[in-house]
């Protein structure tokens, strides 16, 4: 009895524990929500011959959230922070944010939803115009005094400031070109114009189209210390593509330094009143992705899930925009979809600490040793993508028993070559092992195994 | 039927060797097998057919005292041949080890002069010889490596229990001639004779050993035992460690460290210990060994399982990054039933190491195969280390390291005066790290070497000088490495890198009196780059770097003077080195001025917050030099009628490491000038000691590392032997560490900054030997 009430009180001390932490934690980060609210991040995708640039409205993405901006900055209802002289879109940030500090930021970011840009295609920026300066004292707008200047540093990967050939490295297996150091690698924004380097990396796409990135921006003065005097600063740039033709409409960063919500709000004010006439602001068409996958960065991970918690918590109304969070397809979003999306999760940490259960939706090839299923989710044939199910006859042999035409579900799909007939299932789950197969076709919808071979699953 | 097995086995540990030279060592090595099989049965056969008792090196107490035969004194003249330099060279065993004795290598030799505890955590303790560790010490067990993953970062424990050691050798200096490059800075071989040199009087004998420290909760248990008859001897031994979070006096983390390096002044931070600092370990050996006439073949199996926790470092220093999640958690009222993802261990989970070392090592000696040849010595050690790291419980990344290293020495008398060894020595290693921090391809590297080793006594005079030739070659399994998540295209790798080392020694010893010697050493030893020297690329968050490897290092070269003053007389002893090392083509890291953004994968040339971002470093070279001094002053002050005595000692080392060229600023991580008083009373039953050591601050902690502050620390300590007629005898023993409670960061630390040196501590103890 005694043992009962001493590990009563043990799990009661460590509940109070929890919930003294899990209470600490949410303070901390209701302080920091305040802070990284102003801010929004630049959407960049691709059409035909030209680049685009616009609000990120990945639902309830940190830095996508334009409704929430305009709320907190107070902003008059149905304005929207473009220029009203130039039509150009405005994107505010703070330099007071926590990742930074008191006169560096990492935002606005720039991102990208999936298949919204080709693979590996290379995004930089080209700064333009000169930097102007809000007075809080005189409630203008300027050009910024030639004592302060902001330092935009760019992406050095995928350009030519890296070598990777030790050959030409000294023996170093990546080198870095003399233009990477100093104000050369930089690009500075002045009330007198551009200084340095023009147009830098932003970054490039990974193999389904995604960016996600963020630059470093400093406010400076001539010497290149860091700090500047209070207001607001105003620089402007538009995106390049290596792929594309044209570049994005330029745009605008309003970077908040040392006003506060009224103040800043005031000076963004001042840039976007009296608009007439202005055409809403483009937005990409948002694709279809694997379920679960609500941010559209096509994997599911803990970010999804929350965001399916907060939906579900504030019955959010199912819509065109937010139709990927019915996880389960029954029409409303509720914790369940959460539950569901959080057995689909496979990134690391997010399904601790127990692993997700291996089914039919969350691996793209599964194999069922008691029934001698083979369920393939997604094989590549050429440009197309079907689902098919394969049963097994006798040893070495698999019969087409389903297949329908389907689209891309998965970064690692099974791929099947129609000249010569094979069909290579880069990893496929056989009784908790993970195995790479090759299967060859020997006509009337039968494949023979020609090889297996297990492999390491876990880090793939 | 044996022999042959025998010979097919080393047969098959050979085939890494290089072809050329594979087909030689094997033919020399299986007629050298055989032979020791012939001689050593032929010699059995003479025995037994002279009815001579089979173990007829050891003398035996109960024959003794039935045989009538007795032995002559014999007086040895003459100075005595030793291997190394007395002052460099520190044999640690007996009371004195079980004393020092700690969880770790590290731990356990920290008290002695020139060497310091890297630690990173209680888990990991990796001792630091003048300045050098890692690929630069090699770590050994039985003569042969450990080959873990402690070389490659300094949060990979050595994978060696301290609580099996019966002697611990500790050489200072380059040491290369006889173990190779990476022993450049010294060697520390661990010995626990897991493979039985000699059978018990009555068929079994053992001990037991247990330890209790207060700082962690900590226990330690071993049992070994020693069985066997005659010819035949078998040994085996387990052990059991377990502790929790270390405790400290204050603060885990230096928040003046990190508010002045990161710009941070809301962190995570804890008080009274340092979280996920808790360890278990546990393993066990069987050795057997057969006993000859005049050889000795043996082999043991033994395996070990470390698990311990790594302190967090800058990894989630900031509790205001959480990639996003950190906007819409507290925005969540009902978090029930995702605690697992959402909870405060998911979302700053610690990092844990799983450390698991099977090794396999044979043992042949042959005495005086042939006239004026003392013996040879065949050992093979075939080690199997494998390690994984977890975040949040789940695996992220894999080392593992397969090794065979093999040894053949002859020792001879050629000489009346001069005696030496001639040998060879090869190793064959097969590396990989597989998952998320794959910061170094897999890949293959063998090494073979010849050398020598001879002496020369004339009147007081010993000469002694070495040389070996060390051909390495290091093949990556990979055509390209891939930086993770990163845009730039895959880096192409060479396919194959070879190097020759040829290092070479000389020391020569005065003694102007018997109980003085004066020793002057000059050592040129070169050591070959190591695997993540050559093949790094990517972050390695255990030292908060991006390492990028160079595939044209050359070969380091050590240039070491060592002067070296013993005096011993029945009341006093004094010892003291002075060394000066110039080493050419030192490798290190150097800065670029870029930075490497953890989370975004992103190569930056500046980061908005230094805490999400690493310093990017280059391996390359450049002159150093290196200075110390070790010294040592021991007298006996007092001694009473009856057996007791009061002994004092002095103490104190230091070493400075500069680079030569460039800026010329300081080497990083070097241990400060320590100093310090030790007074012991004791008789032949008990001890007891009291050791202070003051350190000072360590202004010269390199570029870009913060100085470290000067410590006191205090210990005390206390054993009592009790022998019980038949059974054996038991000793009790305490131990009271860091009695003043101190913050001590340690400057040879990667860590020091986040997770300071235990706080007091009092460790209990008994062992039990019958």
């Amino acid at each position: 009895m005694m043992m009962f009430i001493a590990q009563s009180n043990q799990l009661r001390i460590r509940a109070i524990h929890f919930l003294l932490r899990l209470k600490l934690l949410i303070a901390l980060v209701i302080v920091s929500l305040s802070i990284h609210a102003q801010h929004l991040d630049i959407e960049v995708w691709g059409q035909g011959n030209a680049l685009f640039a616009g609000y990120c409205r990945t639902p309830g993405i940190v830095g996508c959230d334009l409704d929430h901006l305009l709320d907190s900055l107070q902003l008059p209802t149905g304005s929207l922070p473009i220029e009203a002289a130039t039509g150009k879109l405005i994107f505010p940030a703070d330099f007071k944010d926590l990742p930074g500090g008191d006169f560096k930021t990492r935002n606005p970011g720039f991102q990208s939803i999936q298949n919204s840009l080709l693979p590996n295609e290379l995004i930089s920026y080209r700064a333009i115009g000169k930097l102007k300066y809000w007075d809080p004292g005189l409630s203008a707008w300027h050009d910024a005094p030639p004592q302060v200047q902001i330092r935009l540093f760019g992406g050095l990967e995928a350009s030519r400031d890296i070598l990777n050939d030790f050959s030409n490295c000294a023996g170093q297996l990546i080198c870095f070109s003399d233009k990477s150091f100093g104000i050369d690698g930089s690009t500075l924004f002045t009330g007198a114009g551009i200084q340095g380097r023009k147009e830098l990396v932003v970054d490039i796409t990974n193999t389904v189209g995604i960016l996600h990135t963020h630059l470093s921006f400093f406010l400076e003065d001539q010497l290149n210390q860091i700090g500047g005097p209070i207001g607001a600063y105003l620089i402007e740039l538009q995106l390049l593509s290596n792929a594309r033709f044209f570049p994005s409409e330029p745009f605008l960063v309003l970077l908040n330094a040392g006003l506060d919500t009224h103040q800043f709000a005031t000076a963004l004010i001042t840039l976007t009143e009296n608009q007439t006439n202005i055409d809403p602001p483009l937005e990409p068409i948002l694709p279809i992705s694997i379920p679960g996958d609500v941010d559209l960065d096509n994997d599911v991970d803990r970010i999804d899930v929350a965001l399916i918690l907060l939906s579900a918590q504030n019955n959010e109304l199912l819509n065109t925009k937010n139709r990927a969070f019915d996880v389960d397809k029954d029409g409303f979003i509720t914790r369940n979809d959460a539950f569901l999306a959080k057995t689909l999760c496979t990134l690391r940490l997010c399904n601790i600490p127990v692993d997700a259960p291996a089914t039919a939706l969350n691996l793209a090839a599964i194999y069922d040793h008691r029934t001698g299923t083979l369920t393939l989710n997604d094989i590549r044939v050429g440009d197309q993508h079907f689902r098919a199910q394969l049963i097994a006859q006798q040893t070495q042999t698999l019969v087409i028993e389903s297949l329908i035409l389907d689209k891309a579900r998965y970064a690692t799909p099974a791929q099947y070559d129609e000249i010569t007939g094979v069909l290579v299932i880069p990893s496929v789950l056989i009784k908790d092992k993970y195995f790479k197969a090759t299967l060859q076709s020997r006509g009337n919808n039968e494949f023979d195994v020609i090889h297996l071979e297990e492999i390491n699953g876990i880090f793939n | 039927m044996h022999n042959i097995q025998h010979a097919l086995l080393c047969k098959h540990f050979l085939t890494g060797i290089p072809s050329r030279l594979n087909q030689l060592i094997h033919k020399i090595l299986s007629n050298t097998i055989i032979s020791i099989m012939l001689m050593v049965s032929q010699s059995q056969a003479l025995a037994n057919q002279l009815k001579l008792p089979p173990n007829a090196g050891e003398i035996d107490a109960t024959a003794s005292n039935r045989s009538i035969t007795s032995l002559k004194p014999i007086e040895v003249i003459g100075n005595s041949l030793q291997e190394n330099p007395i002052s460099s060279t520190t044999h640690l065993k007996g009371k004195n080890l079980r004393r020092q004795l700690s969880d770790t290598l590290g731990h356990t030799l920290q008290e002695e002069l020139g060497v310091s505890n890297a630690s990173f955590g209680s888990g990991v303790g990796i001792p630091v010889i003048r300045g050098f560790s890692g690929s630069r010490v090699r770590m050994l067990q039985n003569g042969i490596g450990t080959h873990d993953a402690s070389s490659l970062s300094p949060d990979h424990a050595v994978a060696v229990d301290t609580i099996f050691a019966e002697e611990i050798t500790v050489i200072r200096g380059p040491e290369t001639i006889r173990y190779g490059s990476s022993a450049i800075g010294g060697i520390i071989d661990v010995k626990d004779f897991r493979i039985p040199d000699q059978a018990p009087k009555n068929r079994i004998k053992g001990s037991t050993e247990t330890r209790y420290d207060t700082n962690g909760n900590g226990t330690h248990s071993a049992i070994k035992l020693n069985l066997g008859k005659d010819a035949f001897a078998l040994n085996l031994g387990g052990f059991f460690r377990k502790r929790d979070d270390t405790q400290i006096p204050g603060k885990a983390i230096d928040e003046d460290y990190v508010k002045q390096q990161f710009g941070l002044s809301n962190i995570q931070n804890s008080a009274g210990k340092i979280p996920n600092t808790d360890s278990q370990g546990s393993g066990g050996y069987i050795g057997a060994s057969w006993l000859g006439d005049s050889a000795i073949a043996g082999f043991s199996i033994s395996h070990t399982d470390n698990h311990y926790g790594v302190p967090g470092g800058n990894h989630h220093l900031d509790p205001n990054n959480l990639h996003g999640l950190e906007t819409i958690l507290p925005r969540i009222k009902d978090l029930t039933g995702f605690q697992d993802i959402f909870g405060h261990q998911a979302l700053f989970p610690h990092i844990r190491i799983s450390q698991q070392q099977t090794r396999y090592d044979f043992k042949y000696e042959w005495f005086e195969p042939m006239p004026r040849v003392e013996s040879i010595h065949f050992r093979y050690g075939l080690v199997d280390y494998q390690h994984t790291e977890n975040e949040g419980g789940i695996p992220f990344t894999q080392f593992k390291n397969k090794v065979g290293e093999g040894r053949i020495e002859l020792t001879h008398r050629w000489l009346e005066k001069g005696t030496g060894k001639l040998g060879t020595q090869w190793f064959n290693r097969n590396f990989s790290a597989l998952g998320v921090e794959k910061f170094v391809p897999e890949t293959r590297q063998d090494s073979f070497g010849f050398y020598t080793l001879q002496n020369y006594a004339w009147n007081n005079w010993v000469l002694k000088g070495g040389l070996r030739i060390e051909h390495s070659q290091v093949n990556p399994e990979a055509n390209e490495l891939k930086l993770r998540g990163s845009a730039l295209p895959p880096v192409p790798l060479p396919e194959e890198l070879e190097y020759r080392a040829i290092s070479a020694s000389s020391a020569l010893q005065w003694n102007p009196a018997n109980d003085l010697a004066i020793v002057l050493s000059l050592n040129r030893a070169k050591r070959s780059p190591d695997i993540q020297e050559l093949l790094s690329l990517g972050p390695h968050l255990a030292t908060r770097n991006f390492e990028i490897g160079n595939t044209k290092l050359k070969n380091e070269t050590v240039n070491m003077i060592d002067f070296a003053f013993d005096w011993k007389s029945s009341h006093i002893s004094a010892r003291i080195n002075g060394y000066y090392n110039q080493t050419d083509h030192f490798i290190y890291l150097r800065n670029t001025g870029l930075v490497y953004e953890i989370d975004n994968e992103v190569i930056r040339q500046r980061c908005v917050s230094d805490a999400d971002c690493v310093p990017i470093y280059a391996y390359d070279q450049r002159h150093a030099k290196f200075a110390g001094f070790e010294s040592k002053l021991d007298t006996t002050i007092y001694q009473f009628p009856r057996g007791h005595k009061v002994l004092l000692s002095l103490f104190s080392d230091y070493v400075r490491g500069q680079f030569t060229q460039g800026d010329r600023d300081d080497v990083p991580r070097m241990p400060p000038l320590r100093y310090g008083i030790e007074l012991n009373l004791s008789n032949n039953r008990w001890s007891s000691t009291l050791r202070y050591t003051h350190a000072e601050v360590q202004n010269h902690p390199g570029l870009h590392e913060a100085p470290t502050r000067g410590y006191h620390l205090l210990t005390l300590s206390a054993d009592y032997q009790l022998t019980v007629d038949r059974w054996g005898e038991l000793w009790f023993f305490a131990k009271g560490y860091n009695l003043l409670n101190e913050e001590i960061r340690n400057s040879v630390s990667f860590l020091r900054s986040f997770a300071p040196e235990p706080g007091r501590s009092f460790v209990l103890g008994l062992r039990a030997g019958f």
